[in-house]
């Protein structure tokens, strides 16, 4: 089979839940090294979609296909949807870092599970990327020891040590305190900079502006409008996305 | 005045039998109460609505009449396993009697264990379990390495009450003949008719052994909990404590 030029495609998914329908037919594809911002108002699907991704929500039709791992959203067998999770990782809104690790097993946690790895030699690598995002200081700190900007990239040192095909963001630091923003951002960038494939949903546009390779803006559970983020930011074509950045810049 | 060290002596013979009714009875509540819990926290609704009303049923009942039930029911039990195993060695003048007291309490607070495991379960965030999904956890390793463990530190303060409770509620086992602490009171006020001085001591020795564990447990649940607490990692709040001794021995030093 030949290696599909997409690491990431979102094929025609739709989810609702009850008679409320959030996805109404999202097609994205992904090329390698891209880091998408995904922009949109509140309640349009962004998080759904997300989860969509690695199935901690599953989608009423459509399919995911990571690298060239494809899995349909009717697929029952959990161990097919465990290899594909395992090749996302995800940096969620509230952290969410294992309550009973110290930053340094959060970290280490996923290499010892999941990839099996012994625990020296994933105590090392976790300290190593700890020391990527500046918390080699505090890796003996459990997360409730730790700032919310910290912990935050904890999280996002837990999600790159797994080296997953794709990593998605899903608003990283619209539970942080302002003065926090900043330095969880920066750990975002210098990621982004290594070339791994990511998804981005923020409200950052200054953020989006300048670390996105392109930017897509949704609302009512569809993708309008898809380019590069002098495009979207500052060339809006529809009037929907002009709105949302009047009222976001305002 | 000898009364009181002799009882206090009675009661002490005692002491050991109470302990171990105690251990095993939470031991096998606990057991019970995982079942239980597996039952209740089921994904379908008739299984789920079939054990509630089993644990309601368990609970509504005073203790007292669990171990009268099973203490009234050891032969017919006892002599009928004996029979379907074809043993034949069951002897009616020496029924296990403690084995049945055991059950009876376990029964009784085996709801009670289940309670606090469901509620335990509930109280870990949603996120902690959907963390573990997206990095492609088994339902297992899931459930051993992260949601556990964090539901026994989350359950401790109320496992402690329940097992001081049950240390209590095993004296009424002396109502089935068991001869432990309270057993032991009984049997000595009886032949001596000093019965407010035995109680007494009785009472005291209870509150001694109650104090002790409650002290264990408040110490375990401070160990474990700690990762909930803010602040300093322990590693560097003992370091910073040994920094205050050697400035205080300095100023000491000084004021030499
Ligand atoms: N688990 C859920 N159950 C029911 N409705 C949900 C659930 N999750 C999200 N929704 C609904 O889906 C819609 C989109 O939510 P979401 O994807 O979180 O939007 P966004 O992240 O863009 O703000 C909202 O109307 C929300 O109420
Ligand atoms: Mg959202």
């Amino acid at each position: 089979m030949p290696e599909s030029e997409f690491m990431l495609s979102i094929k025609n998914v739709y989810k609702h839940f009850g008679d409320n329908n959030v996805l109404n037919g999202v097609n994205i594809d992904v090329k390698k090294g891209e880091v998408v911002v995904i922009l949109g108002p509140s309640g349009s699907g962004k998080t759904t979609m997300l989860r969509c991704i690695n199935f901690l929500e599953r989608a009423n039709e459509g399919s995911i296909t990571v690298g060239n791992y494809t899995v349909t959203a009717k697929e029952k067998n959990k161990k097919k949807i465990r290899n594909l999770r395992r090749r996302t990782a995800m940096v969620f809104q509230q952290y969410n870092l294992f309550r009973n690790r110290t930053a340094v097993e959060n970290v280490m946690e996923g290499l010892v599970v999941v990839k099996k790895m012994n625990r020296e030699e994933a105590r090392k690598k976790a300290e190593d990327a700890l020391k990527d995002v500046g918390l080699l200081e505090k890796k003996d700190f459990y997360p409730s020891q730790l700032s919310g900007g910290q912990q935050q990239r904890v999280g996002i040192a837990r999600a790159l040590v797994m080296e997953p095909d794709v990593l998605l963001f899903d608003e990283p630091t619209s539970a942080l305190d302002p003065e926090l923003v900043g330095e969880v951002l920066e750990c975002i960038r210098t990621v982004a900079r290594t070339g791994i494939t990511m998804m981005i949903v923020t409200h950052e546009i200054a953020f989006a502006r300048e670390a996105a390779t392109r930017v897509i803006f949704m609302e009512g559970g569809v993708v309008v409008e898809d380019g590069t983020s002098e495009e979207v930011i500052d060339h809006p074509k529809t009037e929907r996305t002009q709105e949302f950045l009047a009222r976001i810049n305002a | 005045m000898e009364i009181y060290t002799t009882c206090s002596q009675k009661v002490l013979s005692g002491v050991p039998t109470t302990l171990s009714l105690t251990l095993w009875s939470v031991v096998l509540a606990l057991v019970l109460g995982i079942l239980l819990s597996f039952g209740v926290l089921s994904r379908l609704v008739p299984v789920r609505v079939f054990f509630s009303v089993i644990c309601s049923f368990l609970k509504g009942i005073p203790i007292l009449i669990f171990l009268y039930a099973f203490h009234t029911a050891i032969d017919s039990i006892m002599g009928g396993l004996d029979n379907m195993f074809g043993f034949y060695t069951y002897d009616i003048r020496k029924p296990p009697t403690y084995i049945f007291a055991v059950f009876a309490l376990a029964l009784s607070y085996a709801p009670y264990m289940c309670d606090m495991i469901t509620s335990a379960m509930h109280t870990i965030p949603k996120g902690q379990w959907e963390a573990c999904d997206a990095a492609g956890f088994t339902g297992w390793q899931k459930m051993s390495r992260i949601i556990i463990p964090q539901c026994i530190v989350i359950a401790i303060p109320n496992f402690g009450n329940h097992f001081v409770n049950l240390l209590k509620a095993s004296s009424l086992s002396c109502m089935v003949t068991i001869m432990e602490m309270m057993g032991e009171a009984r049997n000595y006020a009886t032949m001596s008719q000093k019965f407010l001085e035995c109680y007494i001591v009785c009472a005291l020795w209870y509150w001694f052994i109650f104090v002790v564990f409650e002290q264990a447990f408040r110490v375990i649940e401070k160990r474990t909990g700690r990762y909930l607490q803010p602040g300093i990692p322990v590693l560097k709040r003992k370091r910073r404590r040994f920094h205050m001794a050697e400035q205080q021995r300095g100023i000491l030093e000084e004021a030499k």
